[in-house]
């Protein structure tokens, strides 16, 4: 497990086994939602495999109808606390290794869903701390079925990642596209299994492109912090408790002391 | 028939950003609305320059027939603990509810007082504050680390 530290310190990022029973049962969720829409028609033949039914749901689902179906699952997956709790439990060794067990959890767990040759599901080259999240967070991001190549996301490494940032808050001379067009070979797609779960930090570039292969990608996103640790860094955001994220597993001794600041404050 | 709820327009900052009252208005009729179905009935906006909740205490008094008060988060409560402390009586005791929208809680009971009075510990200064610098101790701590950079 103390690899996982020098790793992402290494490489901004780790890909590590998740608890693959949990995130079945995530993936189970989702698909009872989907079920139910009596717009989306299921063949009895692939009724029960749902890693067939999530790589062809372009098959099921025409582009223009994908975005308000997926705030539909956004919604019912986040409108009770056992999908979030589930979500926490599949990254929670890793989490108290990276980050610690007294944290910030967002309060919505985001679904992607990306379709082969879908160009309005596309998150351009950028880095979660330009949108004003704390550098002391991560992101755990949890593929439902196999992400690879274009199905996946891209990302860069450190030593890239310094001379891009650096580039791209100073420019005025190209768009965050051209940027990622003329660095190309300095970034990878990786290559998640289901089962295995990302955790990246916000301050590395990432991004995805239109998917080129015959499969969709459906994954959820979830950032986690340390409690204590500054939400607003540099710049005022709307990123903090209580708009973004919810305290999670808060102890004893901080509602002590707080307590104590709050009696004695002016 | 629908129930009627009063919303709560306050212009302190609020983690630092003062959300205008036109949106504050939205935000509490949609919740009203959709996650209440209930009919927005009114929203006041607080005394900044008073001592005390004058806007407030009104809200939950007898005169105002309400089933709820609605505002947009628990950091719009007074900063004074004994204040706090005698508001929930008051509310309690008048049968209201109230529902802090950002914060996803709500005061339906005693029981409720202590979760909020948790949350509130967000609304000190370490939590609020913009971090723009380390400090001295910081500094020392992180010298060893100075590698260990994504950018």
């Amino acid at each position: 497990m103390k690899s996982i530290q020098k790793d992402f310190e290494k490489n901004g990022y780790v890909i590590i086994p998740g608890n693959k029973i949990l995130i079945e049962k995530l993936r189970k969720v989702i698909f009872s939602i989907i079920k139910k829409n009596k717009k989306i028609k299921i063949g009895k033949d692939i009724s029960e495999n749902i890693t067939k039914i999530l790589n062809n749901f372009h098959r099921l689902v025409k582009v223009k109808d994908l975005n308000s179906l997926r705030f539909n699952i956004y919604n019912q997956i986040n409108s009770k606390s056992t999908f979030s709790e589930i979500f926490y439990k599949i990254a929670k060794d890793y989490l108290d290794e990276l980050v610690g067990n007294e944290l910030s959890m967002q309060k919505k767990i985001n679904l992607s869903i990306q379709m082969p040759n879908d160009k309005d599901s596309l998150l351009d080259l950028h880095s979660d701390i330009y949108a004003g999240e704390s550098p002391f967070q991560v992101v755990v991001w949890i593929p439902l079925v196999d992400a690879y190549d274009t199905k996946s996301m891209f990302c860069t490494e450190p030593k890239y990642n310094k001379i891009m940032n650096r580039q791209l808050l100073n420019t005025d001379k190209f768009t965050t596209k051209e940027m990622y067009n003329k660095n190309k070979k300095n970034f990878k797609f990786l290559n998640i299994k289901f089962g295995d779960i990302l955790i990246f930090s916000p301050l590395m570039l990432h991004g995805n492109t239109i998917n080129k292969t015959k499969e969709t990608r459906f994954s959820l996103n979830c950032r986690f912090k340390s409690l204590l640790s500054p939400c607003d860094v540099l710049v005022k955001s709307h990123r903090n408790i209580p708009n973004f994220y919810r305290p999670l597993n808060i102890k004893p001794l901080t509602k002590i002391g707080f307590n104590y600041i709050k009696k004695y404050q002016d | 028939m629908k129930k009627k709820f009063a919303g709560y327009i306050n212009l302190k900052p609020l983690n630092g950003v003062i959300y205008p009252s036109s949106n504050q208005n939205i935000l509490m009729k949609g919740f009203v609305e959709n996650n209440l179905g209930g009919i927005f009935y009114l929203s006041p906006t607080e005394v900044l320059q008073a001592k005390y909740s004058i806007t407030l205490n009104t809200l939950i008094s007898k005169e105002t027939k309400v089933s709820g008060i609605v505002m947009l988060s628990t950091f719009l409560l007074p900063n004074s603990f004994k204040e706090r402390e005698s508001f929930y009586k008051k509310l309690l005791v008048s049968k209201k509810k109230m529902y802090f929208i950002l914060d996803e809680l709500a005061l339906k009971n005693k029981e409720d007082i202590e979760k909020i009075e948790d949350f509130i510990i967000f609304n000190s200064k370490h939590f609020v504050n913009t971090k723009k610098k380390l400090n001295s101790y910081e500094n020392l701590i992180m010298k060893q680390y100075k590698d260990i950079s994504f950018v």
